[in-house]
């Protein structure tokens, strides 16, 4: 390893504090600077009338908590989606009424995705914040059952006229699809903190070489290899790691009883609802450029066990890992694309992933630059 | 993010007489030749940015020529876009070219079919996302 950059005071105190800056070339300082700044600037959801209002998101926080939006009056969004753990609850699948098949993503950084769930059945936060509540194995939920509780209730009444200027209306459809979009207000408000990797690459932005090397050697050797040799840059890409899309990584897609189809499934399911950008609850209809993703996707036999390219932030609070929740830590997935089994692979898919063979330093490496993309 | 994603289309048709000239002028974008077809394109916005949607504007020379279709691979990858682009022509041997998105860095490579005079052209550019 070549250092150019050595902080002689801590590298004199003993090589359990030496801190140094890797050579990083041009190339390699471009692909970091990519992965930020963080926080990027807001974005709002033009198809949701009260994204980014106090009201909505007040009235948002107190229904993501509020177990009455099941069917069965014990289950709230929160029961899956824990704060303390990143939302997310530390089960390999989810369980709400039954024992889902995938793993419960968290909801950090919501407001800017593209796609929503595994399989990117929803192109908007709200319509994704709605069939959970639907869905018989997990909240259970009816639309006219769910559309009274919140007429019927005082608090939630009045939250609704706060969110949105007049009291629920008797359109059943109408009112569930308004308490999916003050959910999704408060979620886009959840915004996962700044990380290590951060003050690293504002530092690098700043040629600020003395802060710079604060950050642990090992860590910057796990970045160089993330941003080149191991090529995990190619889809997890930009200051949230994702490019936002889909991807077959070489995890089984078999669950019990059949296989899970990943994006084929969802994007049928996206095109097929009324609940997309390109449906009547759009607020902002034609005019959302947002929809232009939603107009121009395309279904091909390709996508049949894809699943959605996941953000990397704040992943140690996230576990277990991958769209099934199969690999427990880490350095399981270092290990799953370290030794990829590459006959997994669609035969006429992508060639973009291929076996790693990374000695075990290298892997130490590389987990301890993830490890450093949390707080 | 990038949330506008172009100029409406009532704005191009007025900008795109401005374009018809042939050859197209260089603020047109991008050359491309293919035997009688000359045409010029740019991204809006610019530059492309990686899993950013982004529209073309392309300008073809006669400008009675056809854009047919638009679509984007990258050969290295085995793979192409999730998207199929829609083209629009607004005017004047101008095309307004809706729903691209590049996904990933790397080299891909852009195709353009072109019909004119009972004739397809391909026009193919490569262009590197860093």
């Amino acid at each position: 390893m070549r250092i150019v950059t050595a902080l002689l005071a801590a590298w004199l105190a003993g090589p359990a504090t030496a801190q140094a800056l890797l050579d990083f070339s041009a190339a390699e300082r471009s692909r970091i600077l990519a992965h930020g700044p963080w926080p990027p600037p807001s974005l709002r959801d033009p198809s949701n009338r009260v994204d980014g209002q106090r009201a909505a998101i007040d009235f948002g926080a107190r229904l993501f908590f509020d177990p009455r939006l099941s069917a069965g009056g014990d289950i709230s969004c929160a029961s899956c989606h824990l704060p303390p753990r990143a939302f997310q609850d530390g089960r390999p699948v989810a369980t709400g009424r039954a024992e889902g098949i995938r793993n419960t993503p968290t909801l950090l950084d919501v407001a800017w995705q593209r796609w929503f769930g595994w399989d990117g059945a929803h192109d908007s936060l709200w319509a994704a914040s709605l069939s959970p509540l639907l869905q018989a194995g997990e909240m259970g939920q009816r639309l006219d059952t769910l559309a009274a509780t919140v007429r019927r209730d005082p608090r939630l009444a009045a939250g609704y006229l706060a969110a949105f200027g007049a009291a629920p209306g008797s359109d059943d459809e109408e009112v569930a699809t308004d308490v999916a979009k003050a959910l999704a207000a408060w979620q886009s408000t959840l915004v996962s903190p700044r990380t290590p990797f951060d003050d690293f690459r504002d530092a690098l932005a700043r040629g600020d070489a003395e802060a710079a090397a604060r950050y642990p050697v090992a860590a910057q050797r796990g970045l160089r290899l993330f941003i080149g040799e191991a090529r995990c840059s190619v889809c997890h890409t930009g200051p949230a790691f994702t490019n936002g899309e889909f991807a077959d990584v070489g995890v089984p897609f078999f669950v019990p009883g059949g296989v899970d189809p990943g994006r084929h499934g969802g994007l049928h399911k996206l095109l097929a609802s009324r609940m997309n950008r390109l449906g009547p609850y759009n607020d902002s209809r034609a005019t959302d450029p947002r929809a232009v993703a939603t107009r121009h996707v395309v279904v091909e036999h390709r996508h049949f066990g894809e699943f959605r390219v996941p953000g990397l932030r704040q992943l140690v609070h996230t576990a277990p890992y991958m769209h099934d929740g199969s690999l427990a830590s880490l350095e399981g997935v270092v290990r799953h694309y370290s030794e990829l089994n590459e006959e997994r692979l669609h035969a006429d898919g992508e060639r973009i992933l291929r076996r790693l063979d990374l000695t075990r330093q290298q892997a130490a490496d590389l987990a301890s630059f993830l490890r450093s993309l949390s707080r | 993010m990038r949330a506008r994603q172009g100029l409406p289309a009532c704005l191009l048709a007025a900008a795109g007489p401005a374009f018809a000239a042939c050859p197209p002028p260089p603020e047109a974008g991008e050359r491309l030749d293919s035997g009688p077809v000359q045409l010029a394109w740019r991204a809006e916005p610019a530059p492309i940015a990686v899993s950013h949607p982004f529209a073309l504007l392309v300008t073809l020379c006669p400008a009675d020529a056809r854009l047919l279709r638009v679509d984007a691979t990258m050969p290295e990858h085995r793979h192409g876009m999730n998207y199929r682009p829609s083209v629009q022509p607004v005017g004047g041997g101008a095309w307004r070219v809706e729903g691209l998105l590049w996904h990933m860095s790397g080299r891909w490579e852009l195709r353009l079919d072109v019909e004119s005079v009972g004739v397809t052209h391909t026009l193919r550019h490569a262009v590197t996302l860093p």
